[in-house]
């Protein structure tokens, strides 16, 4: 039965000598029929179809419903008997005076010896007994079960798996919680599946053997099963004496592998559970509603995780380094969604800013072309050194132009652009942009830069590439921009600039501060540069012509200036002089409507400036502090890069371990970025 | 000056008195204590155990503020070190019960502590079998899914 209430009875036959395989060989069917709780005597089947109940006779096809029982009460139980007879009608049992109100077992099977039904059923939360009931003189006697003392593991009754088993003839309670429990046996049981089987265990020779349904796979989970199968035991007997390990479960008593939710203990329980072939007590539900509400669940074994609230599993998940994340999204469906969820993402995000180890990305490229990526993390609390962790290398990767968002980083492969999730692996190969601006004669200089950006109403991370071609001197300066929104069928689309726009080169080696704007450092002309900031979400661009320092007057190829943030704004890291006077300035944008600056000067400690002096450094960036990144301008052994601490005008020298020998004393480009998150974005195309 | 003393009491109704400053660190017993000052606590979806083992960790980290010398006994750093090793002796089940009694009883440092040592036993996981296996989880993917994720993942190891 499904949850759309369609039923099927299907019959199987064995069609081997050894019972490991029944074959479905009929379709015994009816409409209306639900599929719980099949119980049967001398060939006749009984089973409950819309509240009533239904005797079925798979032999002569008979099939006989009962008239619906009218309850007197709601809250608590009662028992009624219908004799199956001619002009037969339900008759309400008439209770003993020791008389307690039991909830019989979900999924219950019972067992029948004589004129005496048997089954189990709980009287509260941890309190089981074998319920008798005589067909002849119609009188109810319970046995209290006895309680198991084995390491303090009461169990309660969502969590009691057990069951009535005749066992040498004698009625036997046959207990296998732990059992389901070790091995998730629930997988198989309870929910139909594919490839689905059943188990049948010899309790005397400790033997499980699977029998197959379709024929086909499950050993895996058929020998898992065999390893814990010791765990199981045996409990009480019906005279409540324990008996020691062994029996046999007869197949009937494993047989029935009825698939069935367990939550429908409380619904509609007990409508057929003991319905007879001439007897049917029948009760009410609720008494394990109000057990379950009324008693504290006590919790002495394993829990599942899927008991976990969800909060808690996304605290846990969201401690896991981002490699992890990725992989682990096929431990099951709730895990992959939650890891794939936005929310999840964005937490991730702000954790990992705050919380994980930032790692140093390195790009290199040599002059023959080969190149490699390599990551790096810091071994020391104090991050005064960095050893490579992993070699992330692409074939086919160019080392320039290293940016990067939310964990996702951008840089050149050819000439086309490429996204990498050093996370998750990912890599994403954009098409070649065909550009309509065009070299003319002599014009050589050309520049292409791609820079990532979100646009957070959207949901939308998208990349803009900066097309530049200009002679010497930025004369006749060209340029032309696209956009390509990051989703899937995405595609390079030309940005319309406005009527204000002036073309603009950007700085090289430039670094960009990126978000839902991304902000870059730009020449106009030989002497005037900007802030230039395009808009994600609108593709807008604006510009805020950079102040001139009065001092000195500083052409395009020798200034030396980049983008930082610095105490949350935006900031002009100017550091033409740093190597021959130890100077920098640093130009913050107060406010960037009214274009107001505020301006400082740093002159390096006299100690420090052997750190700067025979060396040509380059910006890299800040780190999660501010401080200021600046690195060798060329590659060598013992590598190391500065830290600038502008607060405090501390400059400090971090070491760098690990690059391959190979890179050293060559001729090569590379690029460094620090980055302080991680992701697990995975990106449509 | 006494300290105020307030009782809580587990699941199986075992009665723990402990310093009320001690048991302030939960925001769910402080809020309690100011609303039924002197009663009894009961703290019925907790074991004797886990609540013993959650007003351990709370004694350790009660912050004195008497005034004395002594109000820094341990030092943060010390402090780390006993949480490590206050989770590490802990076995997975106990772990998980901790760890929704941190939750339920408002105390974010030992919610912290849990949640990070569990984070711990899955990355020490070699794969996700491993990772059902130690934490109940049922595979619901069909073998295709699974391989539909790992394309997404082509991980470089």
């Amino acid at each position: 039965m499904d949850e759309d209430g369609q039923s099927a009875l299907l019959s199987m036959s064995s069609t081997s000598p050894d019972n490991t395989c029944f074959l479905v060989d009929q379709d015994l069917s009816i409409p209306g029929m639900e599929g719980y709780y099949l119980s049967d005597l001398h060939g006749l089947m009984c089973f409950s179809m819309r509240k009533k109940a239904c005797i079925y006779n798979p032999s002569t096809g008979q099939r006989l419903t009962l008239p619906k029982i009218k309850s007197d009460i709601i809250a608590d139980q009662e028992h009624w008997v219908f004799v199956l007879e001619a002009g037969g009608s339900w008759k309400k049992v008439i209770s003993h005076e020791s008389y307690r109100p039991h909830a019989p077992f979900a999924l219950g099977q019972f067992c029948i010896s004589g004129s005496v039904v048997h089954y189990l059923a709980w009287h509260d939360m941890y309190t089981c007994a074998i319920v008798s009931f005589d067909f002849r003189s119609e009188e109810l006697t319970t046995i209290i079960a006895p309680e198991d003392v084995r390491d303090d593991m009461s169990i309660p009754a969502l969590e009691m798996r057990a069951e009535l088993i005749e066992y040498g003839g004698k009625i036997t309670i046959f207990e296998h919680s732990n059992l389901k429990l070790r091995v998730q046996l629930k997988n198989a049981p309870l929910d139909m599946h594919s490839g689905f089987y059943i188990l049948c265990y010899d309790l005397q020779s400790k033997d499980l053997r699977e029998e197959s349904h379709e024929s086909k796979e499950c050993s895996l989970t058929a020998s898992k099963v065999a390893e814990t199968a010791p765990a199981t035991h045996l409990s009480a007997s019906s005279q409540g004496q324990n008996v020691a390990a062994s029996a046999s479960v007869s197949t009937q008593g494993q047989n029935d592998a009825t698939p069935a939710s367990t939550q429908s203990l409380n619904v509609a329980a007990f409508d057929s559970i003991q319905s007879q072939h001439k007897t049917d007590p029948t009760c009410q539900d609720q008494l394990a509603t109000e057990i379950w509400k009324g008693l504290p669940l006590r919790t002495r074994r394993r829990r599942y995780m899927s008991e976990i609230p969800l909060d808690l599993l996304v605290e846990i998940l969201i401690r896991l380094p981002g490699k992890y994340l990725a992989r682990f999204k096929c431990v099951s469906k709730q895990w992959s969604s939650l890891i794939s969820s936005r929310n999840f993402c964005e937490r991730l995000l702000t954790i990992t800013q705050r919380k994980q180890q930032p790692h140093l990305y390195m790009c290199l490229v040599d002059k023959d072309g080969q190149s490699a990526l390599l990551s790096m993390s810091s071994t020391s609390p104090d991050k005064t050194c960095f050893v490579v962790d992993q070699d992330l290398s692409i074939p086919g990767m160019g080392g320039y132009f290293l940016n990067g968002l939310h964990g996702l980083m951008c840089f050149s492969l050819g000439k086309r652009a490429c996204i990498y999730n050093p996370c998750t692996g990912q890599c994403l190969t954009l098409p070649k942009i065909k550009p309509d601006i065009i070299a003319e004669p002599g014009q050589i200089q050309c520049i292409k830069r791609n820079h990532i950006g979100y646009d957070p109403v959207d949901n939308q991370h998208k990349l803009l590439c900066t097309i530049v071609i200009y002679s010497d001197n930025f004369v006749n300066l060209k340029t032309e921009h696209w956009v390509f929104v990051l989703e899937a069928g995405g595609s390079w689309k030309k940005v319309v600039p406005h009527e204000n726009y002036r073309p603009h080169a950007p700085f090289v080696p430039g670094k960009s501060i990126s978000g839902s704007v991304v902000h870059y450092l730009a020449w106009h002309t030989m002497y005037t540069y900007a802030i230039v900031s395009f808009d994600i979400r609108s593709e807008e661009f604006t510009t805020i012509i950079a102040p001139v320092d009065v001092r000195y007057h500083i052409p395009a190829l020798q200034m030396r200036a980049e983008l930082i943030e610095y105490g949350g704004k935006i900031a002009i890291f100017e550091y033409s002089y740093l190597k021959t006077e130890g100077t920098t300035v640093l130009w913050v944008l107060e406010d960037a409507d009214k274009k107001e600056w505020s301006t400082r000067s740093l002159v390096l400690q006299p100690c420090q400036m052997h750190l700067v002096q025979d060396i040509d450094l380059v910006v890299k960036g800040t780190t999660q502090d501010g401080k200021v990144i600046l690195a060798p301008l060329e590659m060598h052994s013992e590598f190391y890069i500065l830290c600038y601490d502008l607060q405090s005008n501390d400059l400090s020298k971090v070491e760098i371990k690990g690059i391959p020998h190979r890179w050293f004393d060559k001729e090569c480009y590379f690029d460094l970025r620090l980055v302080s998150e991680s992701s697990v974005i995975y990106l449509e195309t | 000056m006494s300290k105020k003393m307030i009782v809580l009491k587990s699941s199986e109704g075992v009665s723990f008195v402990v310093e009320e400053a001690v048991a302030r660190q939960s925001k769910i017993i402080s809020f309690l204590v100011e609303e039924f000052p002197d009663r009894e606590l009961p703290l019925t979806n907790m074991t004797s155990e886990i609540l013993r083992k959650t007003i351990e960790y709370c004694k350790k980290h009660v912050v004195e503020d008497d005034g004395g010398g002594d109000s820094s006994s341990s030092s943060s750093g010390d402090l780390k070190e006993w949480d490590v090793k206050f989770v590490a002796e802990i076995d997975q089940p106990r772990l998980m019960d901790l760890l929704m009694a941190a939750n339920y009883l408002d105390i974010p440092s030992l919610l912290d502590v849990t949640c990070q040592k569990v984070a711990d036993t899955i990355a020490a996981c070699n794969d996700e079998k491993e990772i059902r296996a130690t934490f109940n989880i049922e595979n619901d993917f069909t073998e295709e899914e699974v391989e539909a994720i790992r394309m997404e993942n082509q991980y470089p190891i």
